[in-house]
């Protein structure tokens, strides 16, 4: 495939290199920055004149912050479990959700259905600012606010979810369901026994994005949360710039903390992503 | 087991398109009986009304004693192979076959045994463990086949199952079809738009169009005595030669005078339906083999046509040779042995005492009741 790329468009291969390395800057910076000690941090210098990885320990509390001598008291553990529990709870509750209602799209003949499917679909074209101040009263009646119910139950409902998960069931050939009724299955059998199976790829695909997407949530769990013990890391690298001003070094590395379980999520199943969503190639 | 009966079937989709109409028909217990007709004609949908899968209209069907209209698929114990097999992908052939007993909560061992003796049947002892997938087009029919014969179900339903085989495939797995039903002797309903497969499989076949009946007979009498001209059209490769003609008297009896200024005597058999018919235009029709064919050429004081010869296409044991008489083309199966060449005006026998004719308005087949 490379070889083909080069050979057939030796143009695109360049812009694509220019605009990964581009895309890639910053995030390389800020590794770079993240090794950097206190007198650097500030230099334009893309790679540290002497790298140090001493950032690392401080940020974890592990040692004190030499210009200080005190400790960050930042709760390294406590927001990576609390990351990990919410983004695996939304995870899981979507799949589940967006498969039984793509199983209720695609494989249930109902009246209206396709004008049902239109109209929920449509509900993605409204911004998410414009939903999030009645979404939060909601959440204020059910006593969700400064909960991980509050951050985990209405991200467990997708359209988009929904939607990809359709389109791949779609493709899924309706005789299987059919052999299946005739088999003696009722609709939860299929769901569970055939069209979930069938539908893996789409299944990964949309966990992975999950994942990711709740990995990242900034807006909503700032806004639902003001306990620090319920805090995602995201919410938790706020406390580093907010208690000690602006120390880069420091922020960097806290910030290639926080990333690096994603891209190592990533990089594991980036094969089933692309997969997923090559929907057009699946066979039933 | 168990018979089958169509009681005034009918199916209407919303939007109004008539699929199936006023369908009646009793499959005696333990028969083959094949729906067969060209897309569209409604046997698929037929099927699938037995089968459960689609609503009736209006009508009833009948499994054995019970009236299964609002019957869900799992309870009429029926089993069905489809087109493309529906073999569920994720599970081995095992799995595949076991699926249905499995739901229907029966002990592993009877599991284990059922499926090892259909896979015994079939011929797929070895490929148990195998997903579908790693398996050819024909065995996959027969995966399809087994799963369905696991259940012992009361009827077998097979919706134009060789149709995704390529030709020697499929000329096997009809064997084995046929073979299969005199094994097990359950009651088959069989849908194809292939007539050969019709021909050779049922024992009896319906003809369908447009959603109506056509004909229900037995293969043979289908051949020999096609209720109308779309019967006799559709049923026969190549198909019958249908010629425009008209019915005169002639010296105290009765001529067809068919295209190219031929005169055929009517056969004594049919002097009495086609008497009504002096002076009208009737369809004469003829199968290819009984013009210019060893038969016919062996018949003593057979009538001749002349006729040109355009195309000839030879199969080994006999060819097909397109001839054209006064305008209109026919086409006639002769030993390969004769030898014709093309542009020749050659003089062909006719077996007029096998001659078929139909009304050109009804196109329905006209004869003499008493005669068969």
């Amino acid at each position: 495939m490379t070889h083909l790329l080069r050979r057939r468009f030796p143009g695109r291969l360049l812009a694509l290199t220019l605009l990964g390395t581009l895309i890639s800057i910053p995030f390389f910076w800020m590794i770079s920055i993240s090794f950097k000690p206190r007198a650097e941090a500030e230099s334009p210098d893309v790679l540290p004149v002497v790298a140090t990885a001493q950032n690392y320990p401080i940020v974890l509390d592990a040692r004190p912050d030499p210009a200080t001598n005190r400790y960050l008291g930042m709760r390294y553990g406590r927001w990576y479990y609390n990351t990990f529990f919410i983004a695996l709870g939304v995870t899981l509750l979507q799949v589940l959700t967006s498969s039984m209602a793509a199983y209720a799209f695609s494989r249930i003949q109902w009246r209206g259905r396709d004008q049902v499917f239109m109209l929920y679909l449509a509900t993605m074209m409204i911004p998410g600012v414009v939903t999030m101040i009645p979404n939060f009263q909601i959440m204020v009646w059910l006593g969700f606010v400064n909960t991980y119910h509050g951050l985990i139950i209405p991200a467990a409902f997708s359209t988009f979810g929904t939607f990809l998960l359709r389109q791949f069931m779609l493709s899924i050939p309706p005789s299987l369901d059919e052999a299946a009724q005739i088999d003696g299955a009722s609709h939860w059998h299929i769901f569970w026994e055939i069209i979930l199976p069938l539908a893996r790829p789409g299944l990964i695909a949309l966990a992975i994005l999950t994942f990711i997407g709740s990995y990242q949530s900034f807006f909503w769990p700032l806004v639902m949360l003001n306990s620090e013990d319920l805090f995602p890391i995201s919410i938790g690298l706020l406390t580093l710039d907010s208690s000690y001003g602006t120390q880069t070094e420091m922020i960097m590395a806290a910030a290639t903390m926080a990333v690096a379980p994603l891209i190592i999520v990533f990089v594991i199943f980036q094969k089933f992503l692309v997969k997923g969503l090559q929907m057009g190639g699946v066979k039933g | 087991m168990a018979n089958v009966t169509l009681k005034n079937v009918d199916k209407t989709y919303p939007g109004g398109v008539k699929a199936v109409a006023d369908f009646n028909l009793e499959i005696p217990n333990g028969e083959f009986v094949v729906l067969v007709g060209p897309s569209g004609c409604g046997k698929s949908t037929l099927l699938r009304m037995v089968a459960g899968l689609e609503e009736i209209t209006a009508g009833t069907i009948r499994i054995g004693e019970r009236v299964v209209n609002d019957v869900p698929p799992k309870d009429r114990d029926i089993a069905m192979v489809f087109q493309n097999y529906a073999l569920y992908p994720h599970m081995t052939v095992r799995e595949n076959m076991a699926f249905g007993l499995k739901l229907r909560k029966f002990p592993k061992q009877e599991i284990e045994s059922r499926v090892r003796e259909a896979a015994d049947i079939l011929g797929l002892g070895d490929l148990l463990d195998r997903r579908p997938k790693a398996l050819s087009g024909g065995q996959r029919q027969r995966v399809a086949v087994g799963r369905a014969i696991v259940r012992k179900p009361e009827v077998f339903l097979f919706d134009e199952p060789l149709s995704n085989l390529d030709a020697k495939m499929r000329t096997q797995m009809r064997v084995e079809i046929s073979r299969l039903h005199q094994q097990i002797g359950a009651t088959m309903i069989y849908v194809t738009h292939d007539q050969i497969e019709a021909m050779t499989m049922g024992e009896r076949i319906v003809v369908m169009k447009d959603g109506v009946v056509q004909q229900v007979d037995s293969p043979v009498r289908m051949y020999d005595r096609p209720a109308n001209r779309f019967v006799a059209g559709f049923i026969g490769t190549p198909q019958m030669n249908f010629f425009n003609a008209r019915i005169r008297a002639e010296g105290g009896s009765l001529v067809v005078e068919g295209p190219g200024d031929s005169r055929l005597p009517v056969p004594e058999t049919q002097r009495a339906a086609l008497a009504t018919y002096r002076d009208k235009p009737v369809i004469l029709g003829l199968r290819p083999e009984d013009i210019g064919s060893a038969a016919a050429e062996q018949l003593a004081n057979a009538p001749r046509i002349r006729a040109k010869v355009e195309i000839i296409e030879p199969m080994g044991a006999e060819s097909y040779v397109h001839f054209n008489i006064g305008g209109t083309p026919f086409i006639s199966r002769v030993d390969a042995h004769v030898t014709f060449q093309i542009g020749q005006v050659a003089e062909l026998a006719v077996f007029i005492g096998k001659a078929h004719f139909f009304d050109p308005q009804t196109e329905c087949r006209i004869e003499t009741v008493s005669a068969h």
